[in-house]
């Protein structure tokens, strides 16, 4: 489902391969980005930083805890 | 049908010869005063003019052109603009301009005085009605092979089938000399005269409009962008010049000026229309064309049907009375006007049944015409003979509203078909939100695309007149560009490998191309930091897809 107009308070990552993780607010918990290819989740990671930097909102596609897709607005 | 060669002893319409004067710099409110009014021997121009009979008033009417009100006094899209208040016309008998102008350029207050002789369309053939009338007019859409796939025609019916690709919201301005705007054929986006008025003698101009924009409505033919508006400034009333200001004015950025007409040069006088050449050789056409492109106007303009080759040395020259600093404008190293030059080409052989073109030289598909001028500064070529159009009455005689032809020709027929192209690719570059095409951008995109010049006996492709065009190759290529200076407004991206898209402000959403995973990566990395800063970016885009990105 599309959660819409949220703030980036968090994004985590990792040296291990495809290992990314947001926190948004307003939503309970840590969302994963889910692993579908490297590049993939290397562009999600690229513009939920980039929102989280410049205070700007996302719309993020959620599959259960995971992150499939997302908007920076 | 008959038709016969335009030996040139009796053009079916032509224009005057004009006196222009282009004052030395400062002058120019002096050349307008009355004797005395400017001090002494200052004025000697206004004394001169006196003597002579003679009346002078400035070439380009309107108000003055300043950096407030004017267009810009440099400009990308060709070289900047002279000063149209420089420019004047002088009123006196004809027989009495060459003497006139010899002694207004002998006034320190002139910087030149020239003559230009009558101008003429650039059609070949003087073609007569037939004996065959219709009371309903029949469908000739299957004799303008013109419209048909490359490289035979120019795929008109690519460009149809894309939204905006019949040149919908594009205005289009025709100068010449008469056209018929009651034709059954011309009514459906006909919005008239913007300057002078029309001649009796209307046939070129109804068929020039018929090429362009006849009307699509199951009769007669069919334009190859019928949905343009389709405008005309005449000659009549008006300096050739002051037509294509005229034009100018009454248009935006995107629209786009056809100048129908060639003018004797310094090669001609040798009868017919040999040595006849494009206008913007004459200082103040020239101006008048540099104006129109500053405004981001396309101007195409009829290479000339005079056989000549514009490389020649001679145009190098300026003609007797030229102001200083002028320069052979047909040299692409020179200042250029940046308008579309357009030369003529054969037909494919057994167009309308025919091998052999009226000068009995044998139809070579996309070979030169034989009257065609040619040269480096000739951008791309049309159909000069067999084009099926609305006028004349060689097709269908009858009423004048149901007249038609299957033998328009010249470079007079080659440039609507050039013009067409274009506007139907302005046309889809609108309805997508793409920006439109310059002069200069349309002359690089059809020099880069179309169907090429072949070879004839005689006529080698080395006379360049350039490619057909076809709109399959120029509608893509047109829609691929840098745009610059935009903001993104979002972006979006999948966790799939790959997907990523920016919305480019104005435009709309593009997916990052696919390459390389690594290379979009980086790309959706300067679209994400210049969406969330609000900072500028210049994009290489087409209607689907981002190719490359700059961060400004």
């Amino acid at each position: 489902m599309w959660v819409n107009s949220k703030h980036v308070r968090y994004v985590y990552s990792s040296s291990s391969s495809k290992s990314a993780y947001a926190l948004f607010d307003g939503l309970s918990g840590w969302k994963s980005i889910s692993k579908d290819s490297n590049d993939g989740v290397a562009n999600m990671v690229t513009l939920l930083s980039a929102a989280n930097s410049n205070n700007r909102k996302v719309n993020v596609y959620l599959d259960g805890d995971s992150v499939t897709r997302a908007v920076l607005t | 049908m008959s038709v016969r060669l335009n030996d040139g002893s009796q053009p079916e319409v032509a224009g005057q010869p004009e006196l222009v004067v282009v004052a030395a710099a400062g002058e120019a409110a002096s050349l307008t005063s009355a004797p005395g009014a400017a001090g002494g021997e200052a004025n000697d121009v206004a004394s001169i003019l006196r003597e002579a009979s003679a009346t002078i008033a400035p070439l380009f009417d309107g108000p003055p052109v300043d950096a407030a009100s004017g267009p810009p006094s440099t400009s990308t899209n060709g070289d900047a603009p002279d000063d149209l208040q420089r420019y004047f016309v002088v009123d006196v008998d004809p027989g009495r301009m060459e003497e006139l102008a010899r002694r207004l350029n002998e006034s320190p207050a002139v910087e030149g005085a020239y003559v230009k002789p009558p101008a003429e369309p650039a059609t070949v053939l003087d073609t007569r009605p037939t004996d065959q009338s219709a009371s309903t007019t029949a469908n000739f859409r299957s004799r303008q092979h013109y419209l048909d796939a490359a490289p035979v025609g120019i795929d008109a019916d690519y460009a149809w089938s894309l939204p905006g690709g019949r040149g919908a919201g594009v205005k289009v301005i025709d100068c010449e000399w008469g056209w018929n705007s009651t034709h059954e054929d011309l009514k459906a986006n006909n919005i008239g005269l913007v300057g002078g008025s029309s001649s009796a003698n209307d046939h070129h101009g109804t068929a020039v409009w018929g090429e362009i924009g006849g009307d699509d409505n199951g009769i007669g033919i069919k334009g190859i962008s019928p949905d343009s508006a389709l405008g005309a400034s005449s000659f009549v009333g008006q300096s050739t010049a002051g037509a294509i200001k005229k034009a100018a004015d009454s248009l935006t950025a995107g629209d786009i000026i056809l100048l129908e007409i060639h003018r004797r040069g310094p090669n001609g006088g040798g009868g017919g229309q040999q040595g006849y050449i494009a206008i913007e050789w004459w200082p103040d056409d020239f101006t008048a064309i540099t104006y129109a492109v500053a405004k981001g106007i396309i101007v195409v303009e009829a290479a000339g049907n005079g056989w000549e080759n514009l490389d020649a040395a001679v145009y190098n020259t300026p003609g007797s009375g030229f102001p200083t600093g002028w320069k052979n404008p047909f040299r692409l190293a020179n200042p250029s006007s940046g308008a579309v030059v357009v030369g003529a080409g054969d037909p494919p052989s057994g167009t309308h049944d025919r091998t052999i073109s009226p000068w009995n030289q044998p139809y070579v598909d996309r070979a030169r015409c034989g009257f065609s001028n040619w040269g480096e500064r000739v951008d791309a070529q049309g159909w000069g003979w067999e084009v099926t159009t609305t006028g004349y009455g060689d097709l269908q005689n009858g009423a004048h509203d149901q007249l038609y032809t299957d033998t328009f020709s010249g470079t007079s027929s080659a440039s609507p078909i050039v013009t067409g192209a274009l506007a139907v690719t302005q046309g889809v570059l609108k309805a997508k939100g793409m920006p439109l095409m310059t002069s200069p951008r349309a002359r690089t995109l059809l020099r880069q695309t179309g169907s090429p010049q072949q070879s004839a006996t005689g006529r080698p492709s080395s006379q360049r007149i350039g490619n057909r065009p076809s709109l399959k190759q120029l509608i893509p290529a047109a829609l691929k560009q840098w745009v610059w200076g935009r903001t993104l407004s979002y972006c979006y991206c999948l966790t799939t490998s790959q997907g990523a898209w920016a919305f480019v402000k104005d435009i709309g959403w593009r997916r990052l191309h696919s390459g390389t995973a690594d290379g979009i990566s980086n790309m959706f990395t300067v679209c994400c930091n210049q969406q969330s800063t609000a900072g500028q970016v210049n994009v290489l885009m087409d209607d689907r897809y981002i190719y490359a990105i700059m961060q400004a």
